[in-house]
């Protein structure tokens, strides 16, 4: 992607990373004396991003490939996966040190490529304590493993009775011998949904961590099968074999895996969000009948619940929190999120249940209220995917769930074979206690 | 003349854009953070954003909501522009009411096509 770049625009750039560099090095260095400055550290990821960013897109690829590597070590860190000490960030500085050494180079592109990215990653694997392998750039192992995981993740959860089939290290069969579904019968999908998160092997959790961020699209094309055949018995039977039409298409290979899933999301959205821009429930199913609504269904201490998407803004694993004085235990405190600051909200407390976090499968989800007013972050043990609600089966509490849950249950539903209690979140979000805090 | 108003904290990222764009024959004006952003957007109505993710300030995703939300600004096209390019990075960027996602790095013919179609 050879791109013309003018003296101009090189000296411009120059400047500008010469700017960016001050900064980085007082973030890594900050917190490398104080694991406290967080928001130091969070600013200099920033400005690593924003000089990959940059360099990607005037061609500048070997610049951007080091600094992607350093930004991803930084959002390790930030994320506590590792630590950073005195050592570790003396060994972070040298890699901006590498760089500013050798900015005359980058910017054209006359460095050797092998010798700075090899005594970048190096620096930079003894900063996250990996073992100093050869020079391999971080991007390309990440998408070999993420791919390789991606096929491992399929055998698992397409395996028939339910069950975890093999090991991680089960090599991924060739196209012909995908097992399909080929029933149009809902098979339970518990297992699924929980597969991938017990199947985690501690030398795959690295990787993995990538590909947990696909599993949502995964377990929801799961759901979206199951539920409508379900609740539209008449139409499912012409429906289901091209669903499951759909499915044998979707192999365990790689990469076409990643490639199902990505056209898979990619035409959810476009149903969804095609027609209009506002985010409100959308009641149309696939035939246009409206009879479904979407959820994000997760679990607490082992019951499950469920909110409507249209509520859910984001979801992810739980950054950093830091702490705030002085409020209820069920504020565990605030978090920053791409520079925007969220209160967390422990759910699990704040329902009076015991404490659970900190969990492996414990995930944020950022949500608000319909009308925008709130927006916050929550704790959940666990996501457990997507599924289509029938409204019609959606009944007010009989069974209490939980005696201190009951008043921010809107509604409970049977979702194969786990009782679902629909949060009204609503009414959580809105409620005296959560809006005395709200930082939004 | 169409207009568009790029968004982007870096400003070697805006003057490539600048540049590209402005070779077409686009009207463009940029903004170097989300604040600018909005009131660039409010006060010159574009007809297309093209916006960074990662930010000083308010980030990307949080500009597109409250751009998607405003009535003076909720019919201008949105695209994020952003390295951030995993699969569920895009996911939530699109549930945010973009209209489109492009990661960097894009080819610039890409880039130019994208623009265009939504124009």
């Amino acid at each position: 992607m050879a791109k013309i770049l003018d003296a101009k625009m090189i000296a411009g750039f120059a400047q500008e990373i010469q700017s960016y560099l001050p900064m980085i090095r007082q973030g890594i260095a900050s917190f490398g004396a104080d694991a406290n400055q967080q928001e130091a550290l969070q600013e200099a990821l920033r400005y690593v991003h924003t000089i990959k960013g940059a360099s990607a897109m005037v061609g500048l690829s070997v610049l951007s490939q080091v600094t992607a590597a350093i930004e991803e070590t930084l959002e390790e860190i930030v994320a506590g996966r590792y630590p950073i000490d005195a050592e570790r960030s003396v060994w972070l500085g040298q890699t901006v040190d590498h760089i500013e050494n050798n900015l005359e180079g980058l910017l054209s592109e006359t460095v050797c490529e092998e010798t700075i990215v090899t005594a970048v990653t190096q620096l930079l694997q003894r900063c996250t304590g990996r073992a100093e392998t050869s020079a391999v750039p971080p991007e390309v192992a990440a998408s070999e493993t993420e791919a390789e995981l991606a096929a491992d993740y399929w055998v698992d959860t397409w395996d028939e009775d339910g069950t975890e089939a093999g090991t991680v290290s089960e090599a991924p069969p060739a196209t012909g011998d995908a097992e399909p579904i080929h029933t149009p019968e809902p098979e339970p999908p518990a297992e699924v949904a929980t597969a991938p998160v017990e199947t985690e092997t501690p030398a795959a959790s690295e990787a993995f961590e990538m590909e947990e961020e696909l599993t949502f699209g995964v377990l929801f094309d799961a759901a979206e099968v199951e539920i409508e055949d379900e609740a539209a018995p008449s139409e499912s039977q012409s429906e289901a074999p091209a669903q499951a039409e759909q499915q044998t298409e979707t192999p365990p290979v790689m990469p076409g895996a990643l490639d199902a899933l990505i056209n898979t999301i990619d035409s959810e959205v476009q149903q969804v969000y095609g027609q209009g821009i506002t985010a409100r429930v959308q009641h149309t199913s696939r035939d246009g009948v409206s009879t479904l609504e979407r959820y994000l269904l997760f679990s607490l201490a082992g019951c499950r619940y469920a909110v409507a998407v249209p509520n859910v803004i984001e979801v992810g694993r739980v950054p950093a929190i830091t702490p705030v004085p002085n409020v209820p235990v069920w504020l565990r405190g605030v978090i920053n999120l791409r520079g925007e600051i969220l209160s967390i909200i422990d759910v699990r407390v704040f329902l009076g249940i015991d404490e659970g976090y900190p969990l492996e499968s414990s995930r944020m989800l950022v949500v608000k209220s319909v009308q925008d007013e709130i927006v916050t972050s929550l704790i959940v043990d666990q996501v457990n995917g997507f599924a289509r609600l029938s409204k019609a089966r959606l009944e007010a509490p009989a069974i209490p769930v939980q005696d201190k849950v009951t008043p921010y249950i809107s509604a409970v539903c049977e979702h194969e074979e786990h009782i679902v209690a629909v949060l009204d979140l609503e009414r959580l979000l809105l409620s005296p206690e959560v809006c005395q805090f709200d930082e939004a | 003349m169409k207009k568009i108003l790029v968004v982007d904290d870096s400003p070697t990222a805006r003057m490539h854009l600048t540049n590209l764009l402005d070779s077409k024959g686009y009207h463009i004006s940029t903004a170097s953070d989300g604040e600018e952003a909005l009131q660039k957007a409010a006060q010159e109505q574009p007809d297309l954003i093209l916006l960074d993710v990662v930010m000083p300030g308010a980030n990307g995703f949080q500009v597109c909501r409250q751009l998607k939300a405003d009535a003076a600004t909720k019919d201008i096209k949105v695209i994020l522009v952003t390295s951030k390019n995993q699969k569920s990075d895009r996911f939530w960027g699109l549930k945010q009411g973009a209209d489109a996602y492009i990661t960097k790095p894009f080819e610039d013919a890409e880039l130019l096509q994208s623009v265009a179609s939504y124009l």
